[in-house]
């Protein structure tokens, strides 16, 4: 038994780092399509994401990769704004609450391991940002 | 311009898919395993010295994800093993949409353990359910000593450890206590198996593990 699901990447660089963000570009078109299809001849202006420091997403691979996902979608053009969720831990040896930059599962404070995230795994889709189309041609229409 | 929330994970179409893999295998009462590791790390040539050892103990199938080719679809067949092989093309890592595919093709009433050999990637396949039991993070020495901390989301979630090619630890600079201890300050008790698939090292507690935990359920 086969099965293939080869996707297109037009001309994009196919390395691991960039696919990994990729990957997270196409879930989020097909969302954003969704939304889109719930206000029919709508055109999407933006989408806020809010990503989270434990993901290890580059913010510049994440809008390249959406720019080539959304391309001939709903999506299409649409701005990416991406909030950085910081990564911040609870230490269950020291109690310590920390901010820490990076993804290395250590207490500032007291160099425990045994420490539980309090935010920092965030992949969300925040928002959209639509204009309607049925209206009357908005004055801000290109 | 009208601001439209839509707070939803960017990833849940492919977390309610794995949630029907899931379903499918405990009802059919078997525990499936995601192998993860580099490319290279040893993933194919574990399940080869794994499969003899489980046969009349443990009946297995499996699913080999890579980008391209049915390579190791065809190292697991000549072990008389029911297998499907994906292509990912570009994707780094299988969906679970592609295994709830794989499942039509498996003979899941007569299977106990399925073992699922993701794409080689550290990263992604971390983050994404595919409807798993468990994650087995499998590594080996020539990847360098450091690799838990730099990718700790998965080994702080896999339930056991496969650190690999120990036979190589002599001309490498891996130290192998310095795994231990970056590997327990991001997962102190998970079980670690050094293991070689040159040699035959340290497979048999592996296998001895494996079929533990088929029993548990
Ligand atoms: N010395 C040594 N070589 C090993 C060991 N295990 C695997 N290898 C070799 O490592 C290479 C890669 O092994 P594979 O089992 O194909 O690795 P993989 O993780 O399945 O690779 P991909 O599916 O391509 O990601 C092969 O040449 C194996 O012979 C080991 O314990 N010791
Ligand atoms: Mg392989
Ligand atoms: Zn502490």
């Amino acid at each position: 038994m086969f099965i293939r699901a080869f996707r297109r990447v037009a001309g994009a660089d196919r390395s691991a780092a960039f696919m990994h963000e990729y990957a997270i570009a196409e879930a989020l078109v097909e969302q954003i399509e969704r939304v889109a299809r719930e206000h029919p001849g709508c055109t999407v202006r933006s989408a806020v994401v809010a990503i989270g420091g434990l993901r290890r997403i580059v913010p510049d691979i994440l809008r390249f990769g959406f720019e080539i996902a959304a391309a001939d979608s709903a999506a299409a053009g649409a701005d990416l704004v991406i909030e950085h969720v910081p990564i911040r831990f609870r230490c269950n040896g020291c109690n310590a609450e920390s901010v820490v930059d990076e993804a290395i599962y250590l207490c500032p404070a007291c160099g425990s391991g045994d420490v539980t995230a309090l935010s920092g795994d965030e992949l969300m889709l925040k928002s959209v940002d639509i204009e309607d189309g049925q209206d009357s041609g908005s004055p801000e229409h290109p | 311009m009208a601001k439209i929330p839509v707070l939803q994970n960017i990833l849940e179409a492919n977390e309610a898919i794995a949630g029907q893999v899931r379903q499918r295998l405990e009802r059919a009462g078997i525990i499936a395993y995601n192998f993860i590791g580099a490319p290279g790390a040893g993933k194919t040539s574990l399940l080869e010295q794994t499969l003899p050892r489980l046969r009349d103990r443990l009946p297995a199938a499996v699913i080999e994800a890579d980008c391209a080719t049915a390579r190791d679809a065809e190292r697991i067949k000549a072990f008389g093993v029911e297998v499907v092989q994906i292509n990912t093309g570009s994707g780094c890592h299988v969906p679970a949409h592609l295994v709830l595919l794989a499942l039509d093709s498996l003979p899941l009433e007569r299977i106990r353990l399925l073992a699922i050999e993701n794409v080689g990637n550290l990263i992604c396949p971390a983050e994404l359910d595919i409807g798993e039991s468990g994650k087995i993070a499998v590594i080996s020495v020539t990847e360098g000593d450091d690799k838990p901390q730099k990718y700790p989301m998965l080994f702080r979630q896999c339930c056991a450890v496969v650190l690999n090619k120990v036979d190589l630890i002599p001309h490498t600079d891996f130290r192998r206590e310095r795994f231990e201890n970056d590997l327990r300050a991001v997962n102190a008790g998970v079980p670690l198996f050094g293991i070689s698939c040159r040699t035959g090292e340290g497979v048999d507690a592996w296998v001895e593990w494996l079929i533990g935990q088929t029993a548990r359920e």
